[in-house]
């Protein structure tokens, strides 16, 4: 299905992986996001959001694929520099555009190519709110080395899609693992991706649900 | 002090900047006979009213070689019109009563905000001007606030850690409960790494050379102390940017640039990073107020009571007697939502309600991720003329698409007052 849209093989088999990623997500209550990094035709790193358990909502799935990363490479010893040349050999598939913060954070690694599923109209920083990867133009001139990197929407856009309708989906009244986490849960899917295009019919129902008390959800 | 030298707030709005380059619609307008103009703008009032232009006015007046000339706008221009003197089917009859030969012209598309664009608006239309209703967000702050604002202000710039040997100021971050006026979190860069005393100086001796080059040593006779903190009081941060340079929201793609040191002669951090090219203060400061959050409200053992008050809810509603049940049902049910209202009431959303004091305007990595976690306000000393988020080259506060809106706000702080306060930290941190 997603051949069609002109997707190399090599770009379908890492956004799967990525997409991996976001189903792990889905599991532990989180936003389905997901993403891997990719080097010499290999995944080096992964990740996904995990905002929910920690209460940092800028734990996004970019965010834990390069601590992890950068982690590894310090204890192997690695400087800045050779890290620097390690980042530069590196892609990112991610299952949504990634936001303002992340499209910030990758450029400041200097990452070379970035592909991603759905596009994410609210807060994207690639081409959707703002042009992050294209920072380089706004910097005065001669200011700084900012880097910019090449980015490629639409890839499996609509699996990504649909894992956060699954969300939605385990969100509802059945589930006994939902308690009081819910409402953070719910919040953080409307905060991220409330605009994510056919996600709005579900997230005004959520909107709805979120204001009455969680307990009767599940109850009910 | 002098009385010039005053701390200030400056509001930093929200909405897209107005310049003029920007911001204009294009409008018709044409010529009128003044003794006709009450009646045109009565009519056209109600044929075509401006509504979303309420600060234009409908009418400018100009006098050449002494006589009166009026113009009037009759109506907003079709942007996709080629014909540049094409009118709106609507108003043609009106145009061909009077006679008028409508032609093209800009107006400002927002109302101005300060009285510098005002009249830079009005040069080419008039406009309407009203300070008092442009609230500027400061003016709702009371002294009170106003002292506690100046205050942690003041706390994160003395947290900038001025090393003298690893000489390097790095932004600070203070996360702030403005009700309770308690610190929720603080944090200073981490991008880059933490330099052992014995590590040589020499290459980071942009303070020596600033001194040595703007301030002869015999100008400042006042300064006490050892002969290095002599040195340290006479640097002048306008002249002196170079010692700047570790501030990542400034220079957010220098970290793989710095020079590099043995690795294993540096200073391990409490986390597992010895260096982090994302780790600015902002986003320390949010991990910090996160781990906070986690300790103070270990969630696990609240829901996980709260899920076996639901196992009790629904075996009970299998065995009982319908009536029971329902009374069951009730006080559980309101038991359980009570407990909930309260931890919901006492543990806030992420960073809801909550400011953040930074020394420098944050780059669009820290901005954002202030929306993510929520930040009330902003407070920032020294604006990010580089790459900041907040005003100087990005402004994120007025992307309407963001789901949350903090206030922005830059306080003024006098150059002296911000040597002060990070050369007097210098002496407490000197262990870097
Ligand atoms: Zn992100
Ligand atoms: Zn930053």
């Amino acid at each position: 299905m997603a051949q069609e849209t002109g997707h190399s093989l090599a770009e379908l088999r890492f956004m799967e992986l990525a997409l991996e990623q976001a189903r792990l997500a889905l599991e532990k209550l989180e936003v389905p996001v997901g993403c891997v990094v990719v080097k010499d035709g290999e995944v080096i790193s992964s990740g996904s959001n995990h905002t929910s358990a920690t209460r940092n909502a800028t734990r996004h799935a970019e965010m834990e694929a390069i601590d992890t990363l950068l982690e590894e490479w310090q204890k192997i010893g690695f400087n800045q520099l050779e890290v620097a040349d390690r980042l530069s050999e590196c892609d990112l598939y991610v299952t949504c555009e990634p936001c303002i913060m992340c499209a910030t954070a990758l450029s400041i690694l200097g990452i070379r190519k970035v592909f991603y599923g759905c596009a994410n109209d609210k807060f994207g920083g690639c081409g959707s709110i703002l042009s992050l990867h294209e920072i380089a133009k706004k910097l005065p001139r001669g200011a700084l080395p900012g880097k910019g990197f090449e980015c490629k929407g639409g890839v499996m856009a609509d699996e990504a899609v649909a894992l956060f309708r699954c969300f939605y989906e385990q969100g509802n009244p059945n589930g006994n693992k939902l308690s009081s986490l819910l409402p953070f849960v719910l919040q953080n899917l409307i905060d991220q991706f409330a605009s994510v295009n056919p996600l709005d019919k579900f997230l005004f129902h959520l909107i709805k649900i979120t204001s009455t008390p969680s307990i009767r959800l599940v109850a009910v | 002090m002098l009385e010039a030298m005053k701390w200030e707030i400056i509001h930093i709005h929200n909405e897209p900047d107005s310049s003029l380059e920007v911001h204009t619609v294009e409008v018709l307008v044409s010529n009128i006979e003044p003794k006709l103009a009450n009646s045109i703008v009565r009519q056209l009032n109600q044929l075509c009213p401006l509504d979303n232009l309420r600060h234009v006015k409908r009418v400018q007046r100009r006098t050449s070689q002494g006589k009166v000339e009026l113009s009037v706008i009759l109506c907003l221009a079709d942007e996709h019109e080629k014909d540049t003197e094409a009118v709106p089917i609507g108003i043609q009859p009106f145009i061909r009563a009077y006679n008028l030969c409508p032609i093209r012209t800009k107006v400002a598309k927002y109302p101005a905000r300060s009285k510098e664009e005002w009249e830079e608006q009005c040069k080419i239309w008039p406009t309407s001007f009203h300070p008092s209703t442009n609230c500027d967000g400061v003016a709702t702050l009371s002294d009170e606030d106003m002292k506690m604002i100046f205050h942690y202000m003041k706390v994160a710039i003395q947290q900038t850690k001025l090393c003298y040997s690893g000489a390097k100021v790095l932004n600070a971050a203070v996360i702030v409960d403005p009700v309770s006026r308690k610190v929720i979190a603080s944090a200073n860069d981490q991008t880059h790494p933490l330099l052992t005393t014995s590590e040589p100086s020499a290459r980071y001796g942009c303070i020596d050379r600033c001194v040595a080059t703007t301030v002869p040593p015999e100008s400042h006779p006042n300064t006490a102390g050892s002969n290095q903190d002599t040195t340290l009081q006479k640097f002048s941060l306008r002249r002196c940017s170079d010692i700047f340079a570790g501030v990542s929201c400034l220079n957010p793609w220098d970290w793989a640039a710095q020079e590099l040191g043995k690795q294993n002669s540096l200073v391990k951090r409490e986390n597992k990073f010895t260096w982090h090219p994302l780790r600015h203060a902002a986003l320390v400061a949010i991990e910090n107020a996160a781990e906070r959050d986690r300790k103070l409200f270990p969630n696990s053992d609240v829901s996980e009571s709260k899920s076996e008050a639901l196992d009790v809810l629904l075996h009970t509603t299998d065995k009982c007697p319908s009536k029971r049940q329902k009374i069951e049902e009730q006080i559980i049910d309101k038991e359980v939502s009570d407990n909930l209202k309260h931890t919901e009431i006492m543990r806030p959303y992420l960073c809801t309600g909550f400011d953040i004091y930074l020394v420098w305007e944050p780059c669009p990595m820290c901005a954002m991720a202030l929306v993510h976690q929520r930040i009330r306000r902003i407070f920032y000393a020294l604006p990010n003329p580089n790459i900041g988020a907040l005003g100087s080259v990005y402004k994120l506060q007025a992307e309407k698409s963001l789901n949350h809106h903090y206030s922005v706000f830059r306080i003024s702080v006098p150059e002296q007052d911000i040597e002060e306060l990070i050369l007097n930290t210098s002496d407490n941190t000197s262990q870097c």
